[in-house]
């Protein structure tokens, strides 16, 4: 099968950009052996996309995280720590990342000195 | 000396003006890495020729943007990438350091030393992919480049701001022309402004490199030449990249009103590299398996060789591409390609070679698009019929073949004709001066040589310039100065040179 045609099937498993595993299962069990590993290799970067990880040194609160679920209102959030932040969040939604974080900002005065 | 202080100092004032940049950062992961080139996916927003910067801080160029991934190519080799390896845009397009500090200096195309010595790191940025400039900003080519090589000034001359091809197969001669031209651009050869050189040598042995920065270095040429290397073992993607950024040094310079000669040694490696890289990049093949821009690979190198007006600084680039060919035939593709681009060809032919005429130029087949405008009024003067008579001697020759008696017309000019083609020879890493050349030209063309045996026709050119440069220093400077040679001067080159004929032995 054409590789524009499986990309056509795995986005038809989204309803309302939410994935209907139904759907998605139903599809995926027609498919032979090299066709199934395209239709995966869709449908996660389909999922990637759709994903928010947001990293801290420290978990969040409830209501932290209330209000970072409401900013990325239809998709999916996943909050981890990393001590090694020290301070501050790193925020990847999708391919772009954004990190306001102590271990950052130390990161790039070493650079600046390194570079003097 | 700089004190402890002071580099506190600095460092107070370079924190205190520290801001801490936390812009957005567009990135990607490593999917696939084979022969030199990493797919990446992510990276929706990078631009064609990126620089990208991998996690462990290797850097990449984006060549392919495709709909589920990013091409990049490493440009540093020994890098171990890994699938899953974070990629980060730079939002920097490929630049190369210029500054006056690179004179003297062998670097690569990414600007790092390869002569020991430290990187430049200060100094003006200059892209490695620009357009170049266009027909309101430049000039007419009219003032010459001097090789040094009799032939080729007193041929084919080369201007400042042209493109003269050197084509012919291996091992006839086309680095040492390129050479001898840098070393005739010593400051103090000649009354014109002295150029800049840079040579840029692709995928060619170390060794070679490592002789020709020696032969520059033992004649002085080192002080105003650059060497820019990307030699047989580094990357595809580094061969590819040398010539822009040769040229892009060479910009630098122009731009400062400079005369600027690049040799780019040479352009079929380069289009091998770039065959290299594109078939690993997947992008459809051509010709011989050339990708279907190999043309424009060239033409947007050699267009950037320019002369500039005097509103723009009037600076120059002059380049002298070298192309080498299979079995002598210029009718390849590369060859055809390169040859419609530049603005003449000195073709190099393995029968002269063998037969000792060194260099071993076609007459026939060489031309220069700029000819005459580009030489001074004095070696026109001696020149301007050299091209035809040589052509009707080699008629006359090949008839003379069939032994028959000849007439005594016919004979004086074979004879002519052979000390004219035995003047030309010239021995490699000897470039003369215009004086020089002028005298040996005019004295074999007006028959004072027709006496002296051909085999010692060398040693007649030398001598007489050793006489002419003992005794009559002031014919030198007259010779020297560019303009037409007038009756008093002919006058004045017979009676030294007939002068010299009397006090001169075989």
């Amino acid at each position: 099968m054409k590789k524009l045609m499986i990309k056509k099937l795995a986005l038809s498993c989204y309803t309302s950009e939410h994935l209907d595993s139904a759907e998605t299962l139903k599809i995926a069990q027609l498919l032979n052996h090299h066709d199934l590993k395209q239709f995966i290799k869709v449908i996660k970067s389909e999922e990637d996309k759709r994903t928010a990880t947001i990293t801290s040194a420290k978990a969040l609160t409830s209501a932290d995280k209330k209000t970072v679920e409401d900013i990325f209102k239809g998709k999916t959030v996943h909050f981890q720590t990393d001590p090694s932040l020290l301070t501050g969040l790193k925020v990847q939604n999708a391919d772009m990342i954004y990190e306001q974080s102590l271990k950052n900002t130390l990161e790039q005065i070493r650079k600046e000195v390194v570079s003097l | 000396m700089i004190t402890s202080e002071e580099i506190l100092k600095q460092l107070e004032n370079k924190l205190g003006a520290f801001e801490s940049n936390s812009k957005m950062q567009n990135v990607g992961v490593v999917e696939k890495s084979n022969d030199g080139v990493v797919a990446v996916s992510g990276l929706t927003q990078a631009v064609m020729g990126e620089q990208v910067q991998f996690e462990n801080g290797s850097r990449g160029l984006i060549l392919n943007l495709d709909e589920e991934y990013a091409s990049v190519i490493l440009l540093d080799p020994g890098s171990t990438i890994k699938e899953g390896d974070k990629v980060s845009r730079t939002e920097k397009l490929l630049t190369i350091t210029a500054s006056e500090e690179l004179l003297g200096r062998v670097i690569n195309p990414l600007g790092i030393p390869l002569d020991g010595k430290k990187e430049v790191t200060k100094g003006k940025q200059m892209p490695l992919e620009r357009i170049a400039a266009g027909v309101t900003e430049r000039e007419k080519v009219d003032t010459p480049m001097k090789t040094g090589i009799k032939a080729i000034d007193a041929m084919f001359p080369i201007g400042r701001g042209q493109r003269e091809l050197i084509i012919g197969d291996r091992g006839l001669g086309k680095t040492a022309i390129a050479i001898d031209a840098i070393l005739n651009q010593k400051p103090g050869r000649s009354t014109l402004k002295p150029m800049i050189a840079i040579y840029v040598a692709i995928g060619q042995k170390q060794s070679t490199v490592a002789q020709i920065a020696g032969r520059l270095k033992e004649e002085g040429a080192m002080d105003y030449s650059i060497i820019v290397a990307a030699n047989a073992p580094d990357p595809a993607a580094l061969q590819y990249l040398a010539p822009y950024a040769g040229v892009s040094i060479a910009e630098y310079f122009m731009e400062k009103g400079h005369d600027v000669l690049i040799v780019y040694d040479d352009l079929t490696k380069h289009a091998w590299a770039y065959r290299q890289m594109s078939l690993v990049l997947k992008r459809p093949a051509g010709r011989e398996a050339y990708p279907g821009d190999v043309f424009y690979l060239h033409s947007r190198l050699l267009e950037r060789a320019v002369r500039l007006n005097e509103k723009n600084g009037g600076g120059s680039i002059t380049a002298l591409p070298i192309i080498e060919t299979q079995a002598g035939d210029i009718s390849a593709y590369i060859p055809t390609n390169v040859i419609s681009i530049t603005d003449g060809q000195i073709f190099l032919e393995a029968g002269l070679f063998n037969s000792g005429f060194r260099p071993a130029i076609n007459v026939g087949s060489s031309v220069s698009r700029v000819g005459g405008d580009a030489q001074t009024g004095a070696m026109k003067s001696v020149s301007g019929k050299l091209k035809l008579d040589l052509a009707q001697y080699r008629e006359l020759a090949a008839f003379a073949q069939f032994g028959s008696d000849l007439d005594a017309g016919t004979v004086a000019a074979l004879d002519n004709g052979k000390r004219m083609t035995e003047i030309l020879k010239q021995l490699q890493y000897h470039p003369l001066s215009e004086p020089e050349q002028i005298l040996s030209i005019w004295a074999v063309a007006n028959g004072y040589a027709n006496d002296i045996p051909v085999e010692k026709i060398g040693q007649f050119e030398t001598e007489l310039h050793e006489y002419v440069h003992s005794n009559n220093k002031k014919l030198i400077e007259r010779l020297g100065n560019g303009k037409k040679v007038d009756d008093e001067a002919k006058e004045d080159l017979k009676k030294t040179v007939e002068k010299f004929k009397k006090g001169f032995s075989i």
